[in-house]
């Protein structure tokens, strides 16, 4: 499989179809990671396997841009795995991505492995082997029993009593530090200014608090409603553990129930719980 | 060699922990989460030096906390003064409270020597800060050596060592039986009078393992580098977070802002406050009238190697990192400071 | 602690303001310590201050005036974001905090002598004007003065109430313009970098101080190198984002210098090879 990919990111550079191949490769202490790959040499470095849990596509909507003024925007290809092909829908919903400009190498997914070789937990909930959309499909997909996504771990936390939910909560956020690490690993997540940080806000100040924390963490859910598309990026990333995507899930376990078992980036609508800008709008307004 | 014996310590710290304010590395947090998981954060609980009630509460195997101790001396947020209405209506300013004397035990020796950046900012360049300078003064450093350089660790490649004594009042190093005490400062000497300490001939130090020791850039390739496309590339993975920053031990930014919170009880305060910020944020830079010269991803990047290892040595005259490697642990793209100080002091010079 | 806390402001009240362009007022400061008054009395030409509207917030601006004009201290105040935006709702008499006087200063003691050119942009010019003032009440220690003074559009120009004044200072000069041609505007009409290659002073024994937009700045460092200028004849001061003034909080740094310590006031060969990613 990764020798399709690097065969296909090869050809995709040395003929320019794209300025830039974005996969995984593993860096001098081991560790997997991002990889940007602008010459075709560069394609011996990519790897594939279950350990590439990063979702690429949140580094798309800052390439939709020209690097300077009046040039045009470079094409990327990028290695999608069915979670993140849901994401880039969105974006793609969303306008914050150019289709003819990405190249969407889509991976069939091994289902991701935690450090110690067990299965990422989401991993284990989810049986989409192959993404929704792509340019080219590298790799078989495996043969994986259809497992139907309880939300057993947002139930849990649903039943617990008011009190002991707040004081589990609290506790969580309690460790958060503002980093906003959540926020820019997350594809869906792209304002230029966010309401948390701005600095006229009434709503939100500077200050490491509970209240503040709260906030950010509530309105960056309510925000993802119908957008998110669980590749829990944001919890991989928290430097302080804070189950995250068990906001976003609580929200999207949410939307399937009132909206007919509706799942974000699985169609080319945009969410109904979104209210889109249109035409030259669409653009300007939310930049 | 002076020695103190497990159980006189930890006596020791109880008395300590009823008179002062006791803060050692504490494990926070429940026992969570998803073991195995390929986020370090997520795989148990973690430590960060706290507050404790007596020594019972000390993780003493610990490696190095997530949050450096520099959140002891510039909080996270702090309250610079509240602004009130005095009897005739005029405005009165006031000023936070002093806080009771504090101990820290079992900082590590590199975090200690990252206090030298915030001092040198801090206290030493004038007019000092004086939130900062009580703190500093109102803190004893009771240091705990490495018996080892941790994973990600590179101390000695930025002039520390594992076991360095410079920068605490007192370092203990863990040996059989209890701790080997070397007594730094005269302040460490004024802590230690409450201490049960033996004489014990011949007690030798352990010898810490050591990590590979690199070469980092010299000032010619600093300054070569700084327009090189490299900071492009290393940007192009760099997701923008302050995660770097934010458990680094040297670093100082911070922003201010007024603020009127109603507490639970519907009191209105109006109060000034700082809180960390980061030159990673987007925002960092941008003018009220918004223009940002620091638009680009990789030039907020090259801000914090330039800051650490140019800005800082050539205005303060004191190395900028002290190779505690957080921020290669805590990156979740794996920017790792110690490629890129290789990969420029490979570089050769036109 | 207070004693010698530089985060904490002096009080001062609103005593007076006026309109000086568009969404540009004066804002006139007097201290209500004559204790205070009496240690902040010393500020230069080129420092800067923080004004505080105490609940919401503070922000750095160049003082306006000189203390000779004083006693009041005067800052012109762009109504561009938050804090500007509470400044300009304050009622006369309102209490206001200031810290300073913050940064370095234009050295005009050793520019004594020499001929200077005074180039603003903008808002740029408020900073400028204390050098102007001085420099005319102490006008036998300087050569001959020209001062070049530009806006986007007249609307923008500041301090236009004053510009006889300047004119009839002895051997001094004075040259407007605007970016764009206006209706019923009959005077120079072109970039400052345009207007400043017409008027070509002769760098001979003269030092350049510019104040405008970083952009500004960096084109008519160009100019000024096309005059014959050398970086150590030209003075610039510049404007960062900056939430301490004295060096703390790290934000304004241009390379290993930082604007509120190292400056605002800096020679351009100490920040040229930064202008660029300054723009």
């Amino acid at each position: 499989m990764i020798e399709d990919i690097r065969a296909l990111a090869r050809e995709l550079l040395e003929k320019s179809t794209v300025e830039c191949v974005i996969g995984y490769e593993v860096g001098p202490t081991g560790r997997v990671r991002p990889a940007f790959v602008y010459e075709p040499a560069g394609v011996e470095r990519l790897i594939f396997d279950a350990r590439c849990y990063h979702n690429l596509v949140t580094y798309l909507t800052r390439r939709n841009k020209p690097r300077k003024k009046g040039e045009e925007v470079p094409t990327t290809a990028v290695l999608v795995k069915p979670c993140d092909a849901r994401s880039l829908q969105v974006l793609l919903n969303e306008n914050q991505v150019q289709r003819d400009k990405v190249y969407i190498i889509g991976v069939a997914c091994p289902g991701m492995q935690n450090a110690d070789g067990t299965p990422e937990l989401r991993c284990t909930r989810c049986d989409q082997r192959v993404p929704l959309i792509y340019d080219v499909l590298c790799g078989e997909p495996p043969e994986v029993p259809a497992v139907t996504d309880t939300y057993d771990d947002v139930e849990r936390i649903e039943a617990l009593p008011l009190e002991e939910r707040l004081a589990y909560w609290l506790g969580e956020l309690d460790r958060c530090i503002r980093c906003y690490a959540c926020r820019q690993a997350c594809p869906t997540c792209f304002c230029s200014v966010c309401e948390a940080e701005r600095d006229d806000s009434l709503w939100v100040g500077i200050a490491d608090r509970i209240p503040e924390k709260a906030f950010f963490h509530i309105i960056r859910a309510f925000h993802q409603a119908g957008r998110c598309a669980e590749c829990n990026a944001c919890e991989a990333v928290c430097p302080m553990g804070i189950p995250l995507s068990l906001i976003n899930r609580k929200v999207a376990k949410d939307v399937a129930q009132m909206m007919a078992g509706y799942r974000a980036g699985e169609s080319e609508e945009p969410t109904p719980l979104v209210t889109m800008l249109t035409g030259e709008e669409a653009i300007d307004e939310i930049h | 060699m002076k020695f103190i014996e497990t159980q006189a310590l930890h006596a020791w710290l109880d008395k300590l922990a009823q008179e002062v304010t006791l803060i050692a590395p504490t494990a926070v947090g429940p026992e969570k989460k998803a073991p195995g998981s390929r986020n370090p954060a997520a795989q148990g609980q973690q430590v960060f030096y706290r507050a404790v009630s007596d020594s019972s509460q000390i993780a003493w195997d610990f490696t190095r906390t997530v949050i450096s101790a520099r959140e002891h001396f510039m909080p996270k947020t702090e309250t610079l003064f509240t602004i009130e209405t005095g009897p005739d209506g005029e405005t009165v300013l006031h000023e936070t409270k002093l806080e009771r004397p504090r101990v820290i035990f079992g900082i590590r020796p590199c975090d200690a020597r990252g206090l030298r950046v915030l001092d040198a900012v801090m206290l030493e360049q004038e007019p000092a800060d004086v939130y900062y300078a009580e703190r500093r003064r109102n803190t004893t450093l009771v240091g705990l050596s490495c018996p080892q350089m941790w994973e990600d660790c590179f101390c000695t490649s930025v002039g520390g060592a594992p076991n360095a004594s410079d920068d605490v009042d007192i370092l203990l190093t863990q040996v059989e039986g209890g701790c080997a005490v070397q007594i730094v400062t005269a302040k460490g000497e004024e802590l230690a009078t409450g201490m049960d300490l033996q004489e014990v001939e011949g007690l030798e130090l352990p010898q810490p393992k050591l990590n590979d020791q690199f070469e980092t850039p010299t000032e010619q390739q600093w300054l070569a580098s700084f327009n090189d496309v490299y900071w492009q590339r290393v940007g192009d993975r760099c997701l923008s977070c302050r995660i770097c920053t934010y458990v680094c031990p040297t670093c100082r930014c911070f922003d201010v802002r007024d603020e009127t919170v109603v507490t639970p009880t519907g009191e209105r305060i109006v109060r000034r406050v700082r809180a960390w910020d980061s030159c990673q944020s987007v925002n960092y830079r941008v003018h009220a009238g918004g223009h940002n010269p620091r638009a680009n991803l990789e030039q907020r990047l090259r801000n914090r190697f330039y800051c650490k290892f140019h800005y800082v040595p050539v205005d303060y005259d004191v190395a900028g990192c002290v190779g505690c490697g957080r921020c290669v642990t805590a990156c979740p793209v794996n920017i790792d400071i110690r490629e890129v100080l290789q990969d420029l002091a490979r570089r050769e010079l036109a | 602690m207070s004693e010698a806390n530089p985060m904490r402001p002096y009080l001062g009240t609103l005593v007076g303001t006026k309109p000086l362009a568009t969404n540009i007022r004066l804002f006139q400061v007097e201290l209500n310590d004559p204790e205070d008054r009496e240690k902040f009395s010393v500020w230069k030409p080129g420092q800067f201050l923080f004004f505080s509207v105490l609940g919401v917030g503070e922000a750095p601006f160049g003082f306006a005036n000189i203390p000779e004009r004083g006693p009041v201290i005067e800052v012109a105040i762009n109504k561009v974001g938050h804090v500007t935006r509470a400044i300009h709702a304050l009622p006369l008499g309102a209490t206001v905090g200031i810290r300073g006087p913050l940064g370095n200063y234009f050295p005009l003691d050793e520019l004594k002598g020499q001929n200077i050119v005074v180039l603003g942009g903008g808002i740029g010019g408020a900073p400028l004007r204390p050098v102007i003032q001085y420099i005319l009440s102490h006008r036998d220690d300087y050569g001959h003065l020209t001062i070049i003074w530009a806006a986007r559009s007249p609307d923008l120009l500041v301090f236009t109430d004053e510009y006889d004044e300047w004119r009839a200072a002895p051997d001094t000069e004075m040259h407007v313009t605007i970016d764009r041609p206006v209706e019923g505007w009959t005077g120079n009409v072109g970039l400052i970098t345009q207007i400043l290659e017409e008027v070509a002073p002769s760098a001979e024994n003269t030092t350049a101080i510019t104040c405008g937009p970083p952009i500004m700045i960096y084109f008519v460092g160009k100019t000024l190198g096309k005059l014959g200028f050398s970086e150590d004849q030209m003075l610039t001061t510049l404007e960062a984002r900056m939430h301490c003034g004295i060096g703390k909080c790290g934000r304004c740094n241009l390379g290993e210098k930082l604007v509120c310590k190292d400056g605002p006031v800096f020679w351009q060969s100490e920040v040229s090879t930064f202008l660029e990613s300054f723009l």
